[in-house]
């Protein structure tokens, strides 16, 4: 049983006045328990709405969603879901309030009623998860923090709610690379080690063609595109039209054949994308 | 709630109302409401007619006057309310210690429509200018008051930054709300402490959030050289057309009356 059904749904923001925007038209998603699956579009295209409803936030104006089989429209099963689907925002650091680290991270589980040992253990817990050492880091003031730590202290204060399925909205925006590449090798390791689904939000290619295991791609509230990376960025022409990039590895491939050589590799890893090539050049010598 | 209309919104349209001077506009409403404040009797006739065939021109659509009163209506009432029951007179009911007299009931209706009126008028001229046009016409209204040392200019940037940034701020606490009630801010339960600690998650971080943006706007402003109003060109002229010196004229004609009815003495009052 997929751990999130998005059956059939349409939003539509203030209905009824000139302001009217439809946000999504006639979605239909399941996310499988234990996928990463990265839901990609350009601005506008109902990515964000899409996550706000994978947690309660919004309710579809028509359709519905299932998380664990129970239907978001129920005010009951909306009240409590906060704990299961865990979402991190686009720039989750401009809503840190707290004076400390600790007290940050601490917000979530005392929301939750805990005992204060369980709480001190979760803090401590999902601050090693994001690479991040308990001692040093849960007296500093969060503000102080560089960028990808304050990222890192954010996602910290998601998964101490200890959520089964994580949505995270653009979490390498604004990110140094080193940053991005420690936040996504964080969130596949989370994935693997800890079970959790994942559903990551960006227009990102290359993020995409790191961690995702599926991809599905909104244009302007409409699926384009629903299934495996690699397949859906063969259609560079298609992500083009709709303000969307490739990743760097299948742009390459994809002119390199278009050029007559051949690069036969199902891979968006770069560097089997350069074994390719050598073989191909190591060929051509003989 | 925030992604709904606010009361007396821009709302866009290519209408007689919409095209006339800001400054028009605004000296238009301050005779209305002039003449509504003054008006008894009869005398609300001329301001009634006035403002509903302006609002009629406009073009402004019923149900957003309405969502308008619609927050407000309590208020209305109670002073309806008020009003019957606390005006001495002749007695026309009685319901326990409570009595409503003729006087208290026409006073009440009065005030009632009055202060419809009022709420009209006003957002007659403000869900018919844009933010800017109002701004640039209170400051062209506003600059005799400069040779008395009043920074007229200072007072109407201000003006129109802080409506610039209404929705700005409106939508980014919706956006940290949201996010706090992720983390379970303010739901199931809450003791007061915790209701307090919600209510702490979402106001520093919109304060927070001001002023980055307030120290982002002043370091933009400042790389384009703004210095105040002294010698600054403007874009758009205000310039009066045929169909101002018509609307002020009808706006002037109306208080006129309205006094012209009260020295009268014709309705009593």
């Amino acid at each position: 049983m997929p751990i999130i059904r998005v059956e059939k749904v349409c939003h539509t923001y203030s209905p009824g006045t000139p302001l009217e925007v439809a946000a999504l038209k006639d979605i239909t998603l399941e996310v499988q328990r234990g996928e990463i699956l990265a839901l990609a579009g350009s601005t506008g295209s109902g990515k964000s709405t899409l996550a706000m409803m994978l947690n309660g936030l919004l309710v579809p104006t028509k359709g519905c969603v299932l998380v664990n089989g129970q239907d978001t429209r129920l005010k009951k099963n909306r009240r409590d879901l906060w704990r299961q689907v865990g979402l991190v925002f686009q720039y989750p650091e401009y809503q840190f309030f707290e004076e400390n680290v600790f007290k940050e991270v601490a917000f979530g589980p005392s929301n939750m009623g805990l005992p204060s040992a369980e709480i001190e253990e979760r803090v401590n817990r999902s601050l090693e998860w994001v690479g991040l050492d308990p001692e040093t880091i849960r007296q500093r003031s969060p503000w102080t923090l560089s960028g990808g730590q304050k990222r890192r202290v954010a996602l910290a204060s998601v998964l101490a709610i200890g959520p089964n399925v994580l949505v995270l909205d653009e979490p390498t925006a604004g990110i140094d690379p080193a940053g991005k590449r420690q936040i996504l090798d964080l969130i596949k390791n989370l994935q693997k080690k800890r079970d959790l689904t994942v559903v990551l939000i960006t227009h990102n290619m290359d993020d995409i063609a790191r961690t995702a295991d599926r991809l599905m791609v909104l244009d302007r509230g409409t699926v384009f595109a629903l299934g495996t990376p690699g397949k859906i960025f063969e259609d560079h022409r298609g992500l083009r039209a709709i303000g969307l990039d490739i990743p760097y590895a299948a742009e390459a491939k994809s002119r390199l054949n278009s050029a007559g050589i051949p690069v036969q590799t199902e891979s968006l890893n770069i560097a089997e994308v350069e074994k390719e090539i050598i073989k191909y050049l190591r060929l051509k010598k003989q | 709630m925030f992604d709904g209309l606010m009361v007396g919104q821009y709302i866009p349209a290519n209408s007689p109302v919409h095209r006339l001077d800001p400054r028009t506009k605004i000296l238009s409403m301050l005779l209305l409401i002039t003449a509504a404040a003054l008006a008894k009797g009869t005398g609300f006739l001329p301001v009634a007619a006035v403002s509903v065939f302006a609002l009629l021109l406009s073009r402004v659509p019923f149900l957003f006057l309405w969502r308008g009163f619609k927050a407000l209506w309590v208020i209305l009432f109670i002073t309806f309310i008020l009003q019957i029951f606390f005006t001495p007179g002749e007695t026309i009911y009685t319901a326990g210690p409570l009595t409503i007299t003729k006087e208290g009931l026409l006073l009440g209706g009065q005030m009632l429509l009055r202060l419809v009126l009022l709420i009209l008028i006003s957002s007659l001229l403000t869900m018919t200018t844009t933010p800017v046009g109002l701004t640039a016409g209170i400051e062209h209204l506003g600059r005799p008051l400069q040779r008395f040392g009043v920074p007229v200019h200072e007072m109407a940037m201000m003006m129109t930054i802080a409506l610039r940034f209404v929705p700005t701020l409106l939508q980014e606490a919706f956006t940290v709300s949201r996010a706090q009630q992720s983390r379970g801010a303010g739901l199931s339960g809450v003791t007061l402490e915790r209701k307090f600690t919600a209510l702490v998650s979402l106001m520093v971080p919109v304060f927070a959030g001001a002023f980055r943006r307030a120290e982002e706007l002043s370091t933009a402003m400042e790389t384009r050289c703004y210095h105040g109003g002294a010698g600054r060109t403007k874009m758009k002229l205000l310039t009066y057309h045929p169909g101002d010196y018509m609307a002020l004229a009808v706006s002037l004609a109306v208080p006129l009356a309205v006094l012209a009815l009260r020295l009268s003495g014709s309705n009593g009052g």
